[in-house]
């Protein structure tokens, strides 16, 4: 996306020689309040008081991305996560706090801040199934602004860049999952945004398309895009962010780098156990584990239950471990030495939030 | 860079929205082949029944007669459900469109453009003046072919201008009614009132003279009520019958509020989605 001649809002403005980074998109202290249930229209004309439950789905949210960042949101299924992004998207209204996109102030402009943003919301919906790739790629480029003499070239560049080119011209009804996803992918890339919200990208592709779905968020980064992606696969993260937020139940319960979040986690290696038994009391399992070791997830599988065990070195736990396990009756079936992953960073912030106890029993 | 700079960008969102709904609509011609066989085949039944239960040559108490003769009643109860057909029409696919757009999610990433929601509000509409031209053509043909009606050239072509004329102002009706039916969820919104307004009131299959006279002021304020009026008028009585410059004004000045009205209807709505996260449901 990057050869010259192109006339895109990101022309000559290539982070590698900027000298000063700049945050393209700033949010501070959002918070989002939704009212859960339904009031009808006689309680409402009885004056009946209102009975709906608040959920507060996001909570003080401050955040940043710059140009030519890729940050992650991380957090587990209701955290809030798609949430954050509708509401950088102009899609819902905060009930508090301030969204800046490209200085534009989202919520005073949200006309201007949606001619920045790019997003691709989750799920492969959001196109028209009974037009073509090529079809729904010209209508949302108009409906962006993109300049009329443009749209065929810019179109036909989106569809190479998800390889959807040879496609093109059927009906999107007719294809995968996977494909729909990338289609949104062109569509929210059609007018070339400094600024893209991606919401769980690669839930629905198979582990080729995601390796290039990561391709192509490279290449975002390289012309200077800034890139906030929500999800909850943290092996993507780990590979694509500069940066990680941790979201747990509408609080950013960490950010920073990568490396600085698996700080977080007590050792450096992890060691996995699985321990026999099919009738073994998994929190019994835990609480005895986290009385001896440095302990992380602990869940129950059919026959066994396994544990991440943290330490500075696996060999000397892998030495000491035997004698212990016996001591307890217990009987290893597998153990495998790894580094610590953000899975762990992950388990280690949202089960401190949850009241420092182990092992969610599965 | 206010909207008014804009204005050549939203115009040519305008189009590529018309653009959308013609492709689909090319697609599945069933749209296309409705406007044709509707308001041919359903009168057919009411020129009879009009004819077995009115008898000949009743002069009515206002002064205006009924058309009695075989050839006129089948003119005049034709072009009615030329209008009230064509109404329904605009009115039903224009809602369908809507709500079909926000259950498919595309409603949603059409919201993430700055573009002007007119693209949502009258992308249809091109498709459903042409399917008025269509119905309007068929309608000729089956009451010269049929009835051997004779309607002389420059009636038909002075019909054609009313159906042109009136087809803006029925499609800011349609996207009034298909925005209330968009935020008022799970249920019929305007649309339905809106149908039952036009049948009572318009002179569809009746004329004014013989509802109520209270019906009939009322019907006289509507504009498919004009459309029918002239129509009926062209066709019998010739062009000259009309006061052209008066019914342009009359339908553009109504277009223009309608539409504004819808819009801002639009914007309250997406507002409020904008607040309780509605937008993209189903
Ligand atoms: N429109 C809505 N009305 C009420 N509650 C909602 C609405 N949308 C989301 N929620 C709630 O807000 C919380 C956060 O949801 P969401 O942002 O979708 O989380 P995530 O994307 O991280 O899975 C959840 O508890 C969800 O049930
Ligand atoms: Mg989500």
């Amino acid at each position: 996306m990057t050869e010259p001649g192109r006339t895109g809002v990101l022309d000559g403005q290539q982070v590698s020689s900027a000298p000063h980074r700049e945050s393209m998109l700033a949010i501070s202290d959002v918070a989002k309040d939704y009212l859960r249930g339904r009031r009808t229209l006689v309680q409402r004309l009885r004056g009946a008081p209102d009975e709906r439950a608040v959920v507060h789905a996001v909570d003080e949210v401050s955040l940043a991305v710059d140009r030519g960042e890729v940050v992650g949101m991380l957090g587990p299924n209701g955290a809030g996560k798609s949430t954050l992004v509708k509401i950088i998207a102009t899609l819902l209204v905060p009930s508090r706090g301030s969204v800046r996109v490209c200085d534009v102030d989202v919520l005073a402009h949200p006309r201007q801040a949606r001619r920045h943003l790019g997003v691709m919301l989750a799920g492969d919906r959001g196109v028209y199934w009974k037009l073509t790739g090529r079809e729904n790629l010209e209508y949302f480029a108009a409906l962006h602004f993109v300049p009329s003499g443009q749209i065929r070239r810019r179109v036909g560049e989106a569809l190479e860049e998800v390889r959807l080119t040879g496609s093109a011209d059927e009906y999107v009804e007719r294809y995968s999952t996977g494909m729909r996803q990338r289609l949104n992918l062109a569509r929210a890339l059609i007018h070339e945004p400094e600024v893209l919200l991606l919401d769980e990208p690669t839930s629905g592709l198979d582990p080729v398309s995601g390796a290039e779905f990561r391709r192509i968020v490279r290449g975002l980064r390289q012309r200077g895009a800034a890139v906030l992606i929500a999800t909850h696969d943290l092996a993507e993260a780990e590979d694509l962010c500069d940066r990680i937020a941790v979201l747990d139940r509408g609080r950013i319960a960490f950010q920073g780098s990568v490396d600085e979040a698996k700080t977080l986690v007590p050792g450096s290696s992890v060691l996995t156990l699985e321990v026999e038994g099919a009738d073994l009391d998994t929190a019994e399992v835990a609480a005895w584990l986290s009385a001896h070791f440095r302990v992380g997830l602990v869940e129950r599988h059919e026959r066994s239950v396994r544990a991440r065990l943290y330490c500075e070195s696996t060999s000397d736990l892998m030495a000491e471990l035997p004698g212990k396990l016996h001591a307890a009756g217990l009987r290893a079936i597998r153990t495998e030495a790894g580094r610590v992953s953000l899975t762990d960073v992950f388990f280690s912030i949202t089960d401190r939030r949850a009241g420092g106890g182990h092992g969610h029993p599965q | 860079m206010g909207i008014r700079s804009d204005l050549p960008l939203h115009a040519w969102a305008l189009v590529a929205a018309a653009k959308r709904e013609w492709r689909v609509a090319r697609r599945y011609p069933d749209v296309f082949i409705g406007a044709v066989a509707w308001p041919v085949v359903t009168p057919v039944v009411f020129v009879f029944q009009a004819r077995a239960s009115m008898g000949h040559g009743t002069p009515h108490r206002s002064g205006q007669t009924i058309p009695t003769d075989s050839v006129h009643l089948a003119v005049f109860l034709y072009l009615g459900w030329l209008v009230a057909s064509w109404l329904a029409l605009l009115l039903t696919e224009s809602s369908a469109s809507l709500s079909g757009q926000r259950v498919q999610g595309s409603l949603e990433t059409t919201l993430l453009s700055p573009a002007t929601r007119l693209t949502l509000l009258f992308g249809l509409a091109p498709v459903l003046l042409v399917t008025g031209a269509l119905s309007y053509i068929a309608v000729l043909l089956a009451l010269v072919l049929g009835f051997g009606a004779h309607i002389a050239l420059s009636s038909a072509l002075a019909g054609g201008l009313v159906i042109l004329l009136a087809g803006p102002t029925l499609a800011a009706i349609a996207a009034a009614a298909g925005t209330t039916t968009l935020f008022m969820r799970r249920s019929g919104g305007l649309v339905d009132i809106a149908r039952a307004l036009s049948v009572t009131f318009c002179g569809f299959t009746a004329p004014l003279a013989i509802m109520p006279t209270w019906a009939a002021k009322i019907g006289r304020l509507l504009p498919p009520t004009w459309t029918v009026d002239t129509l009926r008028d062209t066709i019998f009585g010739g062009p000259s019958k009309t006061d052209w410059p008066r019914l342009s004004l009359l339908l553009i000045g109504t277009f223009l509020v309608i539409s504004a009205l819808s819009l801002a209807a639009f914007a309250a709505g997406e507002q409020r989605g904008r607040r309780s996260g509605t937008l993209g449901g189903v």
